[in-house]
């Protein structure tokens, strides 16, 4: 396209992390490493089939069933795979259960390591340095930043996942949830509760 | 190494800022680095500890500056450089050499992304070393400071935890992340009080996975 015909109305210019991004791209294609509708093929994986729509079934599945319960809690890794959920950033699961004397909370200190077959890729604050730093050393002052006030005599566990094992929270089944269909409890499940740093939703 | 990646415990950075409506990506090229990652990833060119120790010898204040996508960017370049997949000239330019051959290790088709992504292989391996430790002891962590890549965080070095749980025996990163092999070794969960962590006297605790060779 000559500078004549060139089309300003695109006023902006891509980013250099966008023209760095489309040279990768472009040398890896050529080279026979990657086929461009691949790259399309794992951006759907982590836009839509993975995601907490998924850890939000096994914690339902958890709540109306005893027995899936406990294969979860003692094998994390095999109980989420029974609903389907497997995969990169999630080959070996621990489930760790909040009850009235513990509430759990996920993070990674040292990078931004997450469960991604049951949560999907993390959300920006997980990821940030200000997350990182502060939730193992004053986590109930980040807690109530998001709202959550824990009582004096609960403890909280802080669990940094600093290796290959990716840690995920069965969160309390609220109150009146009793009867409800495991659809309906999965809607209860806010991806916050999965994490820690959020409850289930209040039934109405 | 002890680098700026290494946050935990850190002062200065201000509230947890937490948008609603959160999407996963926002622009264009973070998915496509995202995607691409993956790939050169599932493809065998390295895996995630030589990814890790490439973002953490960014320099401090590259890291500090860097979003998160853009660490991962320059993940791919540098492990695309060190072993030898494409030449800086060659991201440069956007262009492959002709003087640079073309890859022949496993290329993964769309249709074999999922099936691939889904039964992603674990870093866990069998061993016949005994575990040096059970649930209920108590354990020191070393206190020591490599210049290499290390999962062991700066806040718990030679402090002191009680194992919770025996994970098996698992790829060691410190080794592996700088090609020199997996060395699998025996991973434990330790459970440091906050008052060991921090001074605390709260009741709180922080849980960290240990490998055999981080503890005394």
């Amino acid at each position: 396209m000559s500078e004549a015909t060139h089309d300003h109305s695109q006023t902006e210019p891509p980013s250099s992390y966008a023209l760095r991004v489309r040279a990768i791209e472009t040398v890896l294609t050529e080279k026979g490493l990657i086929d461009p509708v691949s790259v399309d093929a794992f951006i759907d994986v982590l836009e839509n089939k993975v995601g907490p729509r998924n850890g939000a079934r096994v914690v339902a599945r958890a709540w109306s069933d005893e027995a899936y319960k406990r294969r979860l809690l003692a094998d994390g890794t095999s109980a989420i795979a029974e609903l389907g959920f497997s995969g990169g950033e999630g080959a070996e699961m621990v489930v760790v259960e909040n009850t009235p004397g513990v509430h759990n909370v996920v993070v990674c200190t040292l990078c931004s390591c997450y469960p991604w077959p049951t949560l999907g890729l993390p959300p920006a604050w997980y990821k940030s340095f200000a997350y990182r730093s502060r939730v193992v050393i004053e986590p109930r002052t980040v807690l109530a930043e998001f709202g959550l006030r824990i009582p004096d005599e609960t403890e909280i566990r802080v669990w940094d996942s600093n290796s290959e094992v990716r840690y995920f929270v069965l969160p309390e089944r609220p109150p009146g949830a009793e009867n409800r269909t495991e659809a309906e409890l999965a809607g209860l499940v806010t991806r916050d509760s999965m994490i820690g740093t959020g409850l289930p939703k209040v039934i109405p | 190494m002890n680098g700026l990646h290494d946050l935990g415990g850190m002062h200065g950075f201000g509230p947890v800022v937490t948008p609603d409506g959160e999407e996963v990506f926002r622009e264009r090229w973070e998915r496509r680095i995202a995607g691409i990652l993956n790939l050169v990833a599932f493809a065998g060119v390295c895996g995630s500890d030589q990814f890790r120790r490439a973002a953490e010898a960014m320099t401090p204040e590259a890291y500090l500056t860097t979003p998160y996508f853009g660490r991962w960017l320059h993940m791919v370049e540098t492990m695309l450089m060190e072993n030898g997949v494409a030449g800086f000239e060659e991201l440069a330019a956007g262009h492959r050499s002709p003087d640079n051959p073309p890859w022949d290790g496993p290329v993964l088709a769309p249709a074999e992304v999922w099936p691939a992504y889904r039964s992603a292989g674990s870093p866990r391996r069998e061993t016949t070393l005994p575990p040096r430790f059970a649930v209920g002891d108590v354990v020191l962590v070393r206190n020591r400071n490599p210049q290499g890549h290390t999962r062991l965080p700066r806040y718990a070095r030679g402090k002191s935890g009680v194992v919770t749980r025996m994970h098996g025996c698992f790829v060691y990163p410190d080794t592996n992340a700088h090609g020199m092999g997996e060395q699998p070794q025996h991973l434990y969960n330790v459970r440091f009080t906050a008052h060991e962590l921090w001074g605390e006297q709260a009741r709180d605790a922080v849980h960290l996975d240990m490998w055999d060779s981080y503890l005394e």
